[in-house]
């Protein structure tokens, strides 16, 4: 069964807030990242609102903690808003919430940007 | 926020896997151990599931990746695989969170080492364990480059590759655990780079046997349609010019010029007979019939004959045509019409492209290969020569000195294919060498015997 997988970029002061819909595994990781990779080129950091990601696969873990990691590099911020339930107990499983920069709300991650 | 012990049901469900569900009275700790554990098995899994839809190494290489990224919790990761053309090198296919120029001195510099130790460890070897195994410099540039584990890839047990990993997130040590589930995704890794590289392997070499084929198609249907004018448009109508010219030569009286213009008709008619006859033996030849009577004699006799055969022909056509033995020669092993044949392609081809006032040389001598006696006879001209470039198809069915199939220089291109179809069936070797304005020398050399 094919489920659909959507982006929706919304642009904000110094960041892009992009809205995640769907599975991100191995097929949807790659689409997810070209398109950070755009965002990334243009000097901006990047919000992931991920309250509609019904599936979080091991490969789209790992495209997490490279983009955070590559954002980095170029001084800029990947983080990670309003988790769906899917999301946070993978990512509470492999201890990974400090790491990749978890807020509860788009709100607080242009916030914590920001700041 | 959810209780950490709690696992996400999604992910086993979308797999086809039902998770357990939480088990009363069983300590958080050993909660979360399970609920990892059931983790790593559902990884494993995805990564197979993932790695069956795929035959482009780098897809392949960017599922393997960031599943062990995920798994692992790492946010670094490259991949090496060694080079087709040169074993010992280890080429960087994708880097991730590891700097590419990092990534590519590990690989440059370390390379070597690395895959020495992969190949004697064959399991995923932890940075710390390298101190021992590796020299100065590549600890600093692994160091530099933040990796905390390698672990080779291997296919049927050949070294195809290997990954490197950097720190887990939180300093969290590899765990056993760890090294055996990487163990096992890279073992599913060889398999599907195995199979990506034999499927790419068998796609060209299913192209290059269909541009093989087609190419013979073409050689077949022009040769079948060549052999079919030749019966056809040819030998009909010549049998009859040869056989009414014999009879007006019977019939005429006197030596008049009349008789003198008949002879050259009929003389003219014999000569296009024996091309056709050629023609006929290529035919056996490709049908692999053509009767070849192997003797071991002496090979003056013969090329004396020949030479005598020819000699006022060519010198008729104002090309000077001499010809040299040495004076002892050893017995060689030849068909002796066979090689009339050849040298009479040798000396049509020197006639036909040399222009009046040059020279054509038959010798033959003896010589040495590899410890075997040789007796080699060559037909020399001075004429324009072959450019280089030419050289290698001079000997291919339909194809002149100039590339072309046209008849600007009479003849169809098949003489030469067929002198070395000949020399072949004799077990001789042919060959020719030449220089642009220097002209060209066709060469045959035979098996012989020292008395």
């Amino acid at each position: 069964m094919s489920v659909v997988f959507e982006i929706h970029e919304k642009a904000v002061e110094g960041a892009a807030v992009l809205r995640v819909v769907g599975h991100l595994n191995a097929k949807s990781t790659t689409q997810l990242l070209e398109h950070c990779r755009v965002v990334r080129s243009s000097k901006r950091s990047v919000i992931l609102n991920l309250s509609e990601v019904e599936f979080i696969a091991s490969s789209g873990i790992g495209a997490l903690l490279a983009l955070t990691e590559e954002f980095r590099e170029d001084g800029l911020m990947v983080r990670y808003a309003d988790l769906s339930s899917a999301v946070d107990s993978v990512l509470r499983l492999l201890n990974l919430q400090e790491f990749l920069g978890i807020d509860e709300s788009v709100e607080d991650a242009i916030r914590s940007i920001a700041a | 926020m959810g209780d950490p012990a709690k696992k996400d049901p999604s992910l086993g469900r979308t797999l086809g896997y039902e998770p357990v569900g939480e088990l009363e009275g069983v300590q958080p700790e050993i909660l979360q151990t399970l609920a990892q554990r059931e983790h790593s098995l559902l990884s494993l899994l995805e990564l197979t599931h993932e790695l069956s839809v795929s035959l482009d190494p780098y897809e392949i290489s960017d599922l393997v990746l960031f599943n062990l990224m995920g798994h692992i919790g790492t946010p670094k990761a490259a991949i090496w695989v060694l080079s087709k053309e040169n074993r010992d090198r280890a080429v960087l296919l994708r880097s991730y969170g590891i700097v590419e120029e990092k990534a590519r001195a590990t690989g440059a510099i370390c390379g070597a080492n690395l895959m020495r130790i992969m190949n004697e460890v064959r399991a995923p070897v932890l940075v710390d364990e390298l101190d021992e195994l590796t020299n100065d410099v590549d600890r600093m540039i692994i160091e530099r480059a933040e990796i905390g584990v390698f672990a080779p890839i291997f296919s049927r047990s050949n070294l195809l590759g290997y990954i490197a990993l950097g720190h887990r997130i939180g300093n969290r040590p590899y765990e056993t655990v760890d090294k055996q589930v990487l163990q096992s995704s890279l073992g599913i890794l060889g398999v599907a780079l195995e199979n990506t590289s034999l499927y790419g392997a068998m796609l060209e070499k299913n192209r290059q046997l269909a541009q093989a084929n087609d190419n013979l198609i073409e050689a077949n249907k022009a040769k079948s349609e060549f052999l079919r004018n030749v019966n056809h448009e040819l030998r009909t109508p010549l049998t009859i010019i040869t056989s009414y010219a014999q009879w007006l030569i019977s019939e005429e009286e006197g030596d008049g010029e009349r008789k003198e213009f008949l002879g050259t008709i009929l003389a003219e008619s014999k000569k296009l007979n024996g091309l056709l006859e050629r023609v006929l033996d290529f035919s056996a030849l490709s049908a692999d019939s053509l009767e070849i009577n192997l003797t071991i004699t002496s090979i003056q006799p013969t090329l004396e004959q020949f030479y005598m055969n020819r000699h006022l022909g060519v010198s008729e056509g104002l090309r000077e045509f001499k010809y040299d033995a040495d004076s002892i020669l050893p017995v060689a092993r030849f068909d002796l019409n066979r090689l009339r044949q050849i040298l009479e392609m040798f000396v049509d081809n020197a006639v036909k492209f040399t222009p009046p006032g040059s020279r054509i040389d038959l010798r033959a001598f003896a010589s040495e290969e590899n410890g075997q006696c040789r007796v080699v006879v060559e037909v020399s001209d001075n004429g324009p020569g072959i450019p280089a470039d030419r050289m290698r198809d001079i000997f291919v069915s339909f194809r002149q000195g100039d590339g072309s199939t046209d008849r600007h220089q009479g003849g169809m291109g098949m003489g030469l294919a067929f002198a070395r179809e000949l020399a072949d069936r004799m077990g001789a070797e042919i060959g020719c060498r030449s220089e642009l304005g220097e002209g060209a020398t066709f060469w045959v050399s035979l098996p012989a015997f020292d008395r």
